[in-house]
């Protein structure tokens, strides 16, 4: 029988340091592959002429993006107080 | 999955242009929603069961067909139904450890393998004995038993469908998912089920994603939580289910529109998911606290609600009058079935009820 109660979980100082560099990883990653888009973007603008392209992604990776980055700016205090 | 933007808008600006009308409808009818559910809680107090999730699908319903919403409406809807709810999912992350995702997750996986086979072959079987044709039997069959309109539409190629056998696919399986949004949280209310086992009620049995979990929502945020967990396993198995199509087909000497290769398995896979995980991952370290929890938890109800007025405003009464009939009775049998099968499987092998 699984149980419907919310179970707190409290983390050790290990283990807040492993979050912290998987959080800090993230946020490099994320980074580097905006700043990779915006060069993608920026090139494609260079090149407009050339050869016109258009930036697209896909639905499900959209959302993964965006999902994660309001989960990240709600751990920074970002955001806060969502009224419901 | 599709792109955005979609490949027919020159550029990102007219695609938002094209998007504005159908998203101000979506957030606003959510806004109502909420603000009634509070009217509804304040006048007859919480027990009642009607919440945010009914009150949001009914009045899309209900604007789209009383007030004969035009095209322009259409993009910022579709958005809303899909990626809102994506995103909604990937946020349920920060209220669930692991641990939660494993225990729910490992069971549902074993419960849905089983469903979707279930409703594959039984599918194949009904299409031949009613002579629908294997091609919309199994579409029938993989809508229903797996998600619904983007199980369909992402299977229609790999086994080169005809667009009226995609068209009659997605209307029984939008149908079905109707009478699962109202009758599972009315039965639950009614039986006084609890909310492990009316998730994964919720989970499996609609066929479309937002439907699961509008479902397991309407019922309770529990429930929700089971449901979103129970359907992503669900969803991750999809790209299986295509590629054991795609070698049936190919094996058979039909014509398919995909080679057997083993990058389905990715390609096909719904990349949310795994922000789901990300963000589940963070919070069994602690990174959210109970507050945070809170703020994540409203504002995925945000995307929720109006993600939910996109689902009520994808039902159009008019359309099924123009299906066939038979597709529509295979797939109330195949949902009946599969409502059945996850009743016993839920209740009597995972302990749930």
């Amino acid at each position: 029988m699984l149980t419907t109660e919310f179970i707190p979980y409290s983390a050790g100082p290990l283990q807040e340091v492993i979050a912290i560099y998987i959080l800090f990883d993230s946020l490099k990653t994320i980074i580097y592959n905006t700043t990779k888009k915006l060069n993608i973007l920026e090139g494609m603008i260079m090149e407009k002429e050339q050869e016109p392209k258009k930036f697209r992604i896909e639905e499900d990776w959209f959302s993964f993006y965006v999902g994660i980055i309001l989960g990240l700016l709600v751990i920074a205090g970002i955001i806060k107080h969502i009224p419901w | 999955m599709a792109k955005i933007p979609p490949e027919k808008y020159k550029n990102g600006s007219s695609y938002l242009k094209a998007l504005m009308p159908g998203l101000i409808y979506c957030m606003g009818l959510g806004v109502l929603s909420w603000y009634l559910e509070k009217a509804a809680y304040a006048h007859w107090g919480k027990n009642i069961p009607l919440n945010y999730v009914f009150i949001a699908i009914i009045l899309g319903m209900l604007t789209k067909n009383i007030f004969k919403m035009g095209d322009v409406f259409q993009e910022g809807i579709n958005f809303s139904t899909k990626v809102f709810l994506y995103i909604g999912v990937v946020l349920i992350g920060a209220k669930l450890n692991l641990v939660q995702i494993f225990k729910v997750g490992s069971g549902a996986l074993v419960m849905v393998s089983i469903s979707i086979t279930m409703m594959v072959l039984g599918a194949g079987y009904i299409s031949n004995k009613y002579q629908m044709g294997h091609r919309l039997g199994h579409l029938i069959g993989t809508g229903i038993g797996v998600c619904g309109v983007s199980a369909i539409i992402a299977t229609a190629p790999a086994i080169k469908a005809t667009d009226k056998e995609l068209i009659i696919a997605i209307g029984a399986s939008l149908l079905t998912d109707v009478m699962c949004l109202f009758g599972i949280p009315l039965l639950g209310h009614y039986f006084g089920w609890n909310d492990v086992f009316v998730g994964y009620l919720s989970g499996t049995t609609p066929s479309n994603t937002a439907q699961c979990i509008a479902t397991g929502f309407a019922y309770s945020d529990m429930a929700g939580n089971v449901a979103t967990i129970t359907k992503s396993a669900r969803n991750a198995l999809m790209p299986v289910l295509i590629l054991a199509l795609v070698y049936y087909y190919t094996k058979k000497g039909l014509p398919v529109g995909e080679k057997v290769r083993l990058g389905i398995l990715w390609s096909k896979f719904p990349k949310f998911v795994l922000g789901l995980l990300v963000l589940s991952a963070l919070a069994s370290f602690g990174l959210f606290t109970p507050e945070m929890v809170k703020t994540t938890t409203h504002l995925y109800q945000w995307f929720f609600s109006f993600c939910f007025v996109g689902i009520g405003a994808a039902v159009d009464f008019k359309q099924f009058h123009k299906r066939d009939l038979a597709p529509i009775a295979a797939g109330f049998v195949l949902t009946f079935i599969l409502f059945a099968y996850a009743f016993l499987f839920a209740g009597y092998v995972l302990g749930a009820k």
